[in-house]
């Protein structure tokens, strides 16, 4: 038995701790939350200054001054995100850092067009920060209902040559292993894609069909994978055109059918 | 693309041809009106008010823009983002030389 001075003095530590912990240093969810806003904030202030470069050469009708170009925030926040990450291994605010450091830690657009046109070597190249998030995403995380914008983004991995080996394997295992049916759904969608603009119809045509049958009420379905088939099935050239209504600018309805016995030039197009 | 078309609309004006605008724009009408008159945009433009409007997505548009040629029997003969191979196609529907 405890004696009742001692007690007293229990319950006072036990109020006082934690506390004294949360003043000294916030926890992993507060640092992730000031390390995202703060990475924003610099986002934007690198957008504006790009803007304002383009955006002036286009006025003088001279091509912009990259040399002027601020260097893009992501390079400072990496080994940031990296250090929460490791603070906090196995939590969903880990899960956080890691999805961030795929987002923001690879080569990104330049790796899918080098500056000669060529195509990249397909292997020997540094492993870039965004695969190594990926990795210890799979290892870790892998029955988190947060990865389907994960898979989105291996699917684009998945046509670069140097990433793509590991973005497949990734792939083909968030679509066998992952228990949300959404994630799975977008895994399925990442391997199909690439086949499917690439012509390859053998590869492409079973993961339809299993997206057909088995996914068609996830939301990864209806908004991506719905336009596709409608494409396949009437957009092709050959096909007949699937007909539609709409307004014109005098708020006046007509359809596209209105129009059989011309040559119809369709223009999906916007000012902007 | 908008001075290529406005020239192919005078250009084929005797022609069973049509182009048709589908625009999505978010403006005001009033606006657009304005400005469809000062780039000389006389041909007919569905308005669809917005780029999350159902029809683009239903016609998987992935990029904007993108063009698609139908010919008289209503059948798609060019779908892509090339306004000189879609006027390469419809002069050749048309069976007339560029």
């Amino acid at each position: 038995m405890t004696s009742r001075p001692m007690r007293a003095l229990l319950v006072v530590l036990a109020l006082v701790l934690p506390s004294a912990a949360q003043d000294s240093r916030p926890g992993p969810a507060e640092r992730l939350r000031v390390l995202e806003a703060d990475f924003r904030k610099e986002m934007r202030a690198f957008e504006n200054t790009a803007r304002k470069l383009f955006a002036e050469a286009e006025r003088l009708k001279e091509e912009p001054d990259l040399s002027k170009m601020p260097k893009p925030p992501n390079g400072d926040f990496i080994p940031k995100f990296k250090a929460l990450a490791a603070d906090c291994q196995g939590t969903d605010t880990e899960l956080s850092c890691l999805l961030w450091l795929f987002e923001n830690g690879g080569e990104g657009f330049f790796a899918m067009s080098p500056p000669n046109g060529a195509e990249p070597a397909e292997t020997p190249r540094k492993e870039t920060d965004d695969m190594i998030a990926a990795k210890a995403i799979m290892e870790r995380h892998l029955a988190s209902p947060r990865l389907d914008g994960f898979a989105t983004g291996l699917m684009f991995r998945a046509g670069i040559p140097g990433t793509r080996g590991a973005a497949k394997d990734y792939l083909a295992r968030l679509a066998k292993e992952s228990p949300h049916k959404e994630v799975r759904a977008a895994a399925i969608l990442g391997q199909m894609m690439p086949a499917y603009e690439a012509g390859d119809e053998k590869t492409a045509e079973p993961l339809i069909a299993l997206l057909k049958k088995d996914y068609a009420d996830t939301k990864v379905y209806k908004e991506q994978v719905a336009g596709i088939l409608f494409e396949r099935e009437n957009l092709t050239v050959g096909k007949t055109a699937p007909d539609f209504e709409v307004e014109d600018i005098d708020g006046k309805k007509f359809k596209l059918s209105d129009y059989r016995g011309k040559v119809v030039y369709l223009d999906f197009w916007g000012f902007w | 693309m908008l001075p290529d078309e406005v020239k192919l609309v005078e250009r084929l004006k005797d022609q069973p041809f049509a182009l048709i605008g589908l625009n999505s724009d978010e403006e005001d009408r009033d606006v657009l009106r304005k400005k469809f008159a000062d780039k000389k945009i006389t041909w007919r433009n569905g308005m669809l008010g917005n780029p999350m409007h159902p029809l683009p997505s239903l016609w998987n548009v992935r990029g904007w823009p993108t063009l698609f040629v139908i010919d008289q029997e209503g059948k798609i003969r060019y779908k892509g983002h090339s306004g000189e191979e879609a006027e390469e196609e419809i002069f050749k529907i048309l069976k007339i030389t560029r």
